[in-house]
């Protein structure tokens, strides 16, 4: 709840800047939603997905953390290069994307080795 | 008994918690990143396959093992058998053995090991690739795999039954009056190879019946736990597949329900299957009891 009042305050500082300074306007937005974006993580998300990684503690251990590690890892690139596209930088978007969606199946590449072997053991012998 | 059932059911009973915490926890995330969905749904695959498959998997290379050792088994004491059946004569054929009969048993096990569960080993590849990539569907191909299999294993089951009972001496003990609601219940409740289930334990019943009045009914019945005993496991852990299907069914992806429901049917054929090599180690043992048996009497 708090969190929605903060976006609303935030959003009428944005068109307070749009209104008061039209040139300087991408520029304070960039900075002040990065600004904002990362108080957003420190304040709620990552407390929450702690606190949801402990919930989950009985699954089998890299599992739990690793499904919510990158789906919000996921979810952080995609809002950067959401922002980043909106700016007008569509490829530089793409790019940042890319790169992220490459560290998370780096994360999973010790599950995905395992579950190859598995699947091997059963046509192999 | 309950300490076994424990030990036999307790990694299995883990997994299937995993599964339907896992479960939730993909809801939760799907209801959060909605974006992620289509990655929530391939990492509970991961998680599926790694974990909770895992018993699932255990159980065909424990079959798979069980068949190689008792053909392995049956190779090397085949000669000596017969040649001991050429030896004592006339003695056994008031029994019914056939050496033909034992050929057939362990006949059998080496098809189920060269042939059968490398089959079964397909179907769940199959299960597994037509869930994964539903674009790229084999599920005809692993239902017609399954109930071939069956057709297979019951055709090797009546053929046992002719065998015995074509000879005569063998009188089905177990009465009918007894064992017919047992019977009636097993075959209705178990599904796809109830039926199929009873009539073995029948033909194992009649058979075993005739060669108690040598070998003594306590030993009859302890081999018969040791044959049975990788068989119910089999079908239990069928069972609690196709138990967590239907619990997750509600809040989970159909693909997840429909991967566990396959590997059930599957398991369940496995246990068909496995039924051969009971056979088969049954009537080894039984032979050979019952062969020391004469060669010490005789003498």
């Amino acid at each position: 709840m708090l969190t929605l009042l903060q976006t609303i305050v935030v959003f009428l500082i944005l068109l307070l800047i749009s209104f008061t300074v039209p040139k300087l306007q991408p520029l304070l937005y960039t900075a002040i939603f990065l600004l904002f974006f990362f108080y957003l993580l420190m304040t709620v998300i990552f407390p929450f997905s702690i606190q949801y990684v402990e919930l989950f503690e009985p699954l089998p251990d890299p599992f739990a953390r690793l499904l919510i590690g990158s789906a919000i890892l996921y979810f952080i690139s995609d809002i950067i290069s959401k922002h980043i596209a909106e700016a007008g930088y569509g490829s530089l978007a793409t790019i940042s994307h890319f790169a992220v969606k490459i560290t998370i199946l780096t994360l999973w590449i010790q599950q995905t080795t395992e579950l190859v072997e598995i699947l091997s053991t059963l046509i192999t012998k | 008994m309950i300490a076994f059932i424990e030990a036999t059911l307790g990694a299995v009973f883990s997994s299937f918690v995993i599964i339907i915490i896992s479960a939730f926890m993909a809801l939760m995330i799907d209801f959060l990143f909605p974006s992620f969905a289509k990655w929530t749904r391939m990492i509970l695959f991961f998680i599926i396959v790694t974990v909770a498959l895992q018993p699932a998997f255990e159980h065909l290379t424990l079959i798979k093992d069980i068949a190689h050792s008792i053909s392995m088994m049956f190779i090397g004491i085949y000669p000596i058998l017969a040649a001991s059946m050429v030896a004592s004569g006339g003695a056994f054929s008031m029994l019914n053995f056939q050496p033909a009969m034992l050929l057939f048993a362990n006949g059998a096990v080496i098809l189920t090991e060269r042939f059968l569960i490398p089959l079964l080993t397909a179907a769940i590849i199959f299960d597994l690739v037509s869930r994964f990539l539903p674009e790229l569907s084999f599920t005809k191909m692993a239902d017609l795999i399954r109930t071939t299999l069956l057709g297979t294993v019951s055709a090797v089951v009546a053929a046992y039954s002719i065998f015995i009972t074509t000879g005569g001496t063998m009188s089905w003990a177990m009465t009918g009056f007894a064992s017919a609601p047992i019977k009636e219940l097993i075959s209705q409740n178990v599904p796809l190879i109830g039926s199929f289930m009873t009539e073995s334990m029948g033909t194992i019943g009649r058979y075993s019946s005739g060669a108690s009045v040598v070998a003594g009914g306590w030993l009859i019945s302890s081999i018969w736990t040791i044959a049975l005993v990788p068989s119910m496991k089999t079908l239990l852990t069928a069972f609690f597949y196709r138990w967590t299907a239907a619990l997750i069914e509600p809040y989970a992806h159909e693909d997840i329900t429909g991967i566990l429901d396959d590997i059930g049917k599957t398991l369940f054929v496995l246990c068909a299957v496995s039924f051969l090599i009971a056979f088969a180690f049954i009537y080894s043992a039984l032979f050979s009891i019952i062969l020391i048996k004469l060669i010490t009497t005789m003498k």
